[in-house]
């Protein structure tokens, strides 16, 4: 599967690359919305893992860019989740709600898996 | 007088000379008949024979008789011894011998005339005195007569005076006992004093008119005054006695036939009418009345003037002193030594001359921060704010001051309570200082959050690729360790700052406590920290996070009490009142006694103002009483303090 890491914390996208790529998917990485919406349009993956607080533009805004018919699954990642107000059309778009800190850093990548399948 | 053209002489005995000169006139008295010289005619000179038998004894004689008439003598010759005699005792002017009596004649005629002529200006010269002294003695009459009716007018005056001064005595008197009087009827009774001696009085009535249109009527019944309202129409200023008897007669309901009628004019305090009722009483009595109740018009018309000014000056002063006493807030008068001169009520009143922090705060020092007690002489309105007791005040005080006066009389003080809207801002600083607070610490935790989900995740990773030689495992193992403890802290944190949104549900005080300690790590570490918690598994309701602040503050506060290493106690049992009981306890200095009773006041600290960021105890007391418990403390200086809450247990799982 073609997956894609937007978070701005280097750590995190090394730790979620390393799983993801242990299981044999491809995997990209962007530290900032602008460059993950980018390779979004240029890679077409299947999951996105998408943060929301990032510099230039957030999750919420990417996500308004790829727009609604989008193919890809979306793991909307956040340590501010249940405090930001997230606009109602973003919600409805995604398919699953992450929120920061991770417990298991394998456990998240079986639970995308299972959206994957 | 005229003189007369011939000189007279008169020749007594002896042979009259023959040859007369045509001016002299003689007249001679023959030896044997010459008649006894007091019976001599008068001449202006007579000459006496010297040497005849009865000469000598005429003379003598003649001479007793008319001791200022001339005489001369005629002999034909003179002796020593007569010339002596004739000179000494005879007074004799001429000595005529007959041998040169032609010429010694008119010479001695001469002399004659000429004494004729002095003694005749010498007797006008007596006449004159004579009538001058008539005439002085006619004045002196006239003087004694004058000085006898001055004496007497002076005397009459004096009896006038005299008299008058006993009326002007009598007038102070009257005066003197008027203005002694406080009420109008005791002054009325000093008018009738007054009219005592007069007989034909028979009745005095007075009736008095007020600036509200008010009329009395005094009237006497023996000794006893009686007072009515009247509400008859008042007679003006020119009415005649018609009228005035009218207004007596209306409201006495009789008539008033003999009455003399005295305006008093009270000025700008109203009016009055004295009425004398008479008895057939003489023009003159009538007169004396008249007279001396004018001159007692002005006094008695001013004393009561003066009452009534009195009277209205008190209903007004009253009127202010209720206004300044029913006025809410504290306002004090005092002087530039703060001395209070008047106080309203809200302020307190007090005997004496009382600064006014004795009164008001009572206390013998100064307000703290009162501007006042800085500069009482100053010329400026003075501003600021004093905590008395348990209530702050806002105070505005204005200086009094004369005009062009260099000092200031003193000073208006006015208190306001502000008490409540300033609690209510300090509640609001609070609250906007917590929620800053609170958006910080999660602005930081949440910021925190990335790196440390990244560092927990990475290790997971690397440890999961880690080989089992050597420790590698198990320091990523431990480092993922550290990251969750980390996140821990900040969950805690998040929720910590968070309380109070969530719902009301069962939790269990000792599983409350434990997440709350965490938090505190640092305070607690210089302390040794006794935990007994044997209430796990009792339910109280309560929302978590709002009953971990209170915990959390009054074990922070436990722990700030001892400065040195000392011992907290946490332990939390069910009592047998089933309620859930938790015990702080530190071994601190103690509370004194003088800030027990404030401890709970909102926002009571010991720090500054402005410091710290503690809930304060009265914020904690609130959340427990919120949730049904109570709060409450022991403490005993130099050995610690002891806070104990109990919540009532919720029954059921």
């Amino acid at each position: 599967m073609k997956i894609l890491i937007v978070d701005d914390e280097v750590l995190v996208r090394r730790s979620l690359e390393r799983v993801v790529r242990k299981q044999g998917h491809e995997v990209w990485e962007a530290a900032d919305g602008v460059d993950g919406l980018s390779k979004w349009r240029e890679h077409d993956p299947d999951l996105v893992f998408l943060d929301v607080l990032m510099p230039g533009l957030t999750g919420p805004q990417v996500l308004e860019e790829i727009g609604p018919s989008r193919r890809a699954k979306v793991i909307l990642m956040s340590a501010y989740l249940g405090q930001e107000k997230i606009s109602e059309g973003s919600v409805l778009a995604v398919d699953m709600f992450l929120p920061k800190p991770f417990e298991d850093v394998f456990e998240i990548v079986r639970r995308a898996e299972e959206l994957l399948s | 007088m005229a003189e007369t053209p011939q000189t007279r002489i008169l020749w007594v005995g002896g042979i009259p000379p023959t040859e007369i000169p045509p001016d002299l006139q003689v007249l001679s008295l023959p030896e044997n008949g010459v008649p006894p010289p007091a019976r001599w005619p008068e001449a202006d000179l007579t000459v006496i024979r010297w040497g005849l038998a009865e000469s000598r004894r005429w003379a003598e004689e003649w001479r007793r008789h008319f001791p200022e008439a001339p005489l001369a003598l005629s002999a034909a010759q003179f002796s020593a011894d007569d010339l002596r005699v004739g000179i000494n005792q005879l007074w004799s002017l001429g000595f005529m011998t007959d041998a040169r009596l032609a010429s010694e004649l008119p010479a001695a005629a001469e002399k004659a005339a000429e004494r004729r002529r002095q003694r005749g200006a010498r007797d006008r010269t007596l006449q004159n005195f004579g009538r001058r002294n008539r005439e002085l003695e006619r004045l002196t009459e006239i003087l004694e007569k004058t000085v006898v009716e001055r004496t007497s007018n002076l005397e009459a005056s004096t009896r006038e005076e005299k008299e008058k001064l006993a009326r002007e005595r009598q007038l102070i008197r009257f005066l003197n006992e008027i203005s002694l009087q406080r009420s109008t009827g005791d002054i009325l009774r000093v008018v009738r004093r007054e009219l005592r001696r007069f007989h034909k009085i028979q009745n005095l009535v007075v009736a008095l008119r007020d600036t509200d249109q008010r009329t009395e009527f005094m009237s006497f019944r023996g000794d006893q005054i009686l007072r009515h309202e009247g509400s008859d129409k008042w007679p003006g200023k020119e009415a005649d006695d018609r009228e005035r008897q009218q207004l007596f007669a209306n409201h006495f309901g009789r008539p008033f036939h003999r009455t003399l009628f005295f305006p008093l004019d009270l000025h700008s305090a109203g009016e009055g009418l004295l009425a004398v009722e008479y008895s057939l009483m003489g023009e003159e009595e009538i007169g004396l009345i008249t007279d001396l109740l004018n001159e007692r018009l002005r006094p008695v018309g001013m004393a009561v003037e003066r009452l009534f000014l009195e009277d209205r000056l008190r209903r007004f002063a009253g009127r202010w002193e209720r206004t300044f006493d029913g006025f809410r807030d504290p306002i004090a008068v005092i002087d530039s030594r703060m001395k209070v001169l008047r106080g309203n009520r809200a302020f307190g009143a007090g005997p004496g001359r009382r600064s006014c922090h004795e009164l008001f705060a009572g206390s013998d020092k100064p307000c703290e921060a009162c501007p006042v007690s800085v500069q009482p002489e100053s010329a400026q309105t003075l501003q600021g704010t004093v905590r008395i007791d348990r209530r702050v005040y806002r105070l505005s005080s204005w200086p009094v001051q004369e005009p062009r006066a260099v000092r200031i009389s003193g000073r208006v003080t006015h208190y306001t309570d502000i008490t409540e809207s300033r609690e209510l801002y300090l509640r609001m600083l609070q609250s906007e200082k917590m929620s800053a607070i609170g958006s910080l610490a999660g602005n930081i935790a949440h910021e925190l959050n990335n790196p440390l989900t990244g560092i927990r995740s990475l290790a997971q990773v690397l440890e999961a690729e880690a080989t089992d030689e050597g420790t590698l495992k198990e320091d990523l193992h431990q480092i993922e360790n550290a990251a969750r403890r980390c996140q821990t802290i900040i969950r805690h944190l998040l929720d910590f700052t968070r309380g109070g949104e969530g719902p009301i549900v069962p939790v269990s005080l000792d599983e409350v406590v434990e997440s709350t300690l965490p938090l505190l790590k640092t305070v607690l570490r210089p302390h040794r920290l006794e935990l007994l918690l044997t209430a796990r598994n009792a339910k109280i309701m309560a929302e978590p996070h709002l009953l971990q602040q209170a915990v959390f503050n009054l074990i922070n506060n436990a722990c700030q009490a001892m400065k040195d290493t000392g011992r907290i106690g946490v332990a939390s049992k069910v009592t047998t009142d089933n309620e859930v009981e938790l015990r702080i306890i530190d071994t601190g200095p103690g509370i004194p006694e003088e800030i027990r009773g404030r401890l709970f006041e909102p926002f009571f600290t010991t720090k500054k103002e402005g410091d710290g960021t503690g809930l304060g105890l009265s914020t904690s007391r609130a959340i427990v009483e919120k949730y049904g418990g109570r709060i409450e403390f022991n403490s005993v200086l130099g050995q610690g303090t002891e806070f104990i809450l109990r919540f009532p247990r919720r029954e059921g799982p």
